[in-house]
């Protein structure tokens, strides 16, 4: 009777066993925490407000999936996660974008997500760049929801007050060569306006400063292959001595005071003409903040064809030993980044673009985003994921100084800024 | 040179010593009253050039969005974890110092050394063990792991211990003599003599937990559980500030530390004078 009864329960439990092996991913137990940086508009002025409704819907299909949403800042939310890391407190899933995420990749502490990057997918992204900024070798560490350009944008009533809009181009793509910009920086002067603030205090915003100079004379901060730096190059040297000039005359301010949000603050606040850093997000999240219209352009260069430097949003799993969270936390990405009715909801969220191409146009009628939909032609190798790229932004904003300040000239500053970030790669 | 004459002169000198000290003083005090000021104003007005010096038009809109953002709860948990935090340091660091300063045992000075050398140590460099330690004790996103590791200051000890070196033997020897026990001893008669030095103490420690924004960033993540430092903080964008709200909420910071001071100032200034030539 014994080993009837022994016999009963062995096969009850290989059979519970099987069934659970067999569950529904919905059937999934686990309990994960997401750190978000504040990437998603607020809703009602409240951080989390809208990552919270995507908990809500997510639940509603993983009802046994707990998520734990935690809001860190973008000023000190960096050392959050590295010190979370070390001190074994790290989230399962945390929203930010390839610089910092491939990073942790290259250190080891994520789950790769080679599972997600589908045939697919990667089909439908249909963008060699993209896909290859998620990556560490062969294995996928982000995973991409959204991506926009960087640009530059324009007081379009100050343009207009002065009789000076039609400077700029405001039709098609928008692309405009380096003498029309210097033709409008002096015009802005003529009228007493002071031209954009070429901020180097910090790193904060300093992307936008490289992709400036880079821009003006066709230069490119690093190679096509993305493997050394190459803005010491003989146009690059031109387009840093351009803007040195141009502080020299007026025409630009010298920003070693000034770091990305103060200058664009002061772009908010009217005082200057221009901002040299500028994107789609941060237009809605300035809206109330200005009392003008901004107008977004690409970054001039000498044959009129830009290059530019673009935010990509995306996902990474922390490997914190667990599979049961790991699996959830993909769950959890998976339908952030492509549920048919949260992932374009989520894009448009974030006010910028979708990387799938199967969302389509997710601003019909708002003439700005399709013009800005219509950028992702000119991007160039996207290099926030090369070794060293945390080193090497602490070298650029000192190579600014050492030129606006004549301590350098403008060859010396980037050749020295070339061999520091050249040998930041190696370390 | 008469005496008249003589005191014609000091008052000039007080005078212009007082219009000097005055211009001191706005100058010190401008950043209160543009911060309190800039929290009733527009975001818009808050970067305007020229500046509006008074808010013309006051709007309550960004105390009304910090509240939305739960700054009740965070503003309650920076007065808990503060008012915990200055009442266990104080309670610690009274017996710990009085010991160090009046009793003769084996290893006091070795004790003593390396309570001062502890207090070379930078944070960041026990951050990561501290956070492993709080964490296995099952404290991590608590206030608690933000106030267990502020008790243990050796700052706090070695600020009491030079407070209690300069209670007279006599007087605890005449407490023994008359049957006090220790507990009596440090309660009835050193706690009152170190007074200054306890609210000295009281008010390095709740300001230094209150602006420990470093400790309570790591050690605190759900919005719940934020402090008000950590609450406005996660408001900022990343090349977007609301101003207005920044100040709303440094105004709301600054209220209970001012509070605190008015509160222990008398214990304060009578603690600093007598830290500075005693011991």
């Amino acid at each position: 009777m014994k080993r009837v009864v022994t016999i009963l329960l062995m096969t009850v439990l290989l059979l519970s066993a099987h069934v659970a092996a067999q569950a529904p991913a919905t059937q999934l137990k686990a309990e994960v925490t997401w750190w978000s940086f504040p990437n998603f508009l607020t809703v009602d002025g409240i951080p989390g407000k809208h990552e919270q409704s995507i908990i809500k819907a997510f639940n509603a299909k993983y009802p046994n999936i707990k998520v734990n949403i935690e809001m860190i800042d973008f000023a000190s939310g960096p050392e959050k996660i590295v010190t979370a890391i070390q001190g074994g407190t790290a989230p399962d899933v945390l929203f930010d974008a390839p610089g910092r995420i491939i990073d942790y990749g290259k250190n080891g502490v994520l789950a790769n997500l080679n599972d997600m990057f589908t045939a697919e997918f990667i089909k439908d992204v249909n963008n060699k760049n993209v896909i290859d900024a998620c990556k560490v070798g062969s294995n996928f560490y982000m995973y991409p929801i959204s991506t926009a350009p960087f640009l530059m944008a324009f007081n379009k009533d100050m343009l207009q007050k002065h009789g000076l809009l039609h400077m700029l181009p405001t039709e098609g793509d928008r692309t405009w060569t380096t003498s029309q910009y210097t033709a409008l920086l002096k015009a802005l002067k003529a009228k007493n306006e002071r031209g954009a603030i070429v901020f180097c205090i910090s790193q904060g915003g300093d992307q936008g400063t490289r992709a400036f100079m880079a821009n003006l004379f066709n230069s490119s901060i690093t190679d096509a292959a993305v493997t050394k730096y190459t803005i010491n190059d003989s146009n690059g040297v031109k387009g840093l001595q351009y803007v040195v000039d141009a502080i020299k005359d007026g025409l630009l301010l010298n920003g070693s005071a000034s770091d990305g949000t103060g200058a664009i603050d002061e772009f908010c606040a009217q005082r200057v003409s221009h901002t040299i850093l500028f994107s789609p997000g941060l237009q809605a999240v300035k809206q109330h903040m200005t009392n003008f219209e901004p107008i977004m352009a690409p970054y001039p260069s000498e044959n009129g064809t830009p290059a530019l430097e673009y935010l990509i949003d995306g996902f990474c799993v922390l490997n914190n030993g667990d599979a049961n969270r790991i699996k959830a936390a993909k769950l959890l990405i998976d339908f952030i980044c492509n549920d048919p009715v949260w992932g374009p909801k989520n894009v448009v969220a974030t006010n910028t673009f979708p990387v799938r191409s199967s969302f389509g146009n997710l601003y019909k009628g708002d003439g700005t985003m399709t013009f800005l939909a219509g950028l992702t032609k000119y991007y160039a190798p996207y290099y926030n994921t090369i070794n060293g790229f945390a080193a090497m932004r602490t070298a650029w904003f000192p190579a600014l100084q050492a030129a606006f300040s004549g301590e350098k000239t403008a060859k010396k500053a980037l050749d020295d800024f070339v061999k520091a970030a050249n040998e930041s790669i190696k370390r | 040179m008469s005496s008249s004459r003589r005191g014609k002169r000091r008052s000039t000198g007080d005078a212009l010593a007082m219009v000097f000290l005055c211009l001191l003083s706005v100058v010190f005090i401008f950043p209160f009253y543009w911060v309190i000021t800039g929290g009733f104003k527009d975001q818009r007005l808050t970067i305007q050039l020229p500046p509006q010096w008074f808010p013309v038009k006051p709007t309550l809109s960004n105390y009304v969005r910090l509240f939305d953002n739960s700054a009740g709860v965070w503003l309650l948990n920076s007065v808990f974890t503060s008012l915990t935090a200055m009442l266990l340091v104080c309670g610690v660091s009274v017996p710990a110092g009085y010991v160090l300063a009046k009793k003769r045992f084996h290893g006091r000075s070795m004790i003593f050394a390396m309570f001062v050398a502890a207090m070379a140590l930078p944070k960041q460099v026990i951050l990561v063990p501290l956070v492993r330690l709080v964490s296995s004790w099952g404290f991590h996103n608590t206030l608690a792991a933000v106030i267990l590791p502020a008790v243990g200051w050796p700052f706090g000890i070695f600020l009491i211990k030079q407070f209690s070196q300069t209670i007279p033997g006599e007087i605890l020897e005449a407490a023994k003599i008359d049957g006090c026990s220790e507990l009596r001893t440090l309660m009835h008669i050193v706690v009152p003599m170190v007074k200054p030095g306890i609210g000295a103490l009281a008010i390095f420690t709740f300001i230094n937990t209150w602006n420990d924004y470093f400790m309570q960033l790591i050690m605190l993540n759900s919005r719940s559980r934020l402090t008000l430092p950590l609450g406005v903080a996660t408001m900022q964008q990343e090349f977007a500030t609301n101003y207005g709200v920044l100040m709303a909420g440094a105004t709301l910071a600054a209220l209970p530390i001012l509070i605190v001071f008015f509160v222990f100032q008398q214990y304060f200034t009578q603690g600093i004078t007598m830290g500075s030539v005693k011991g």
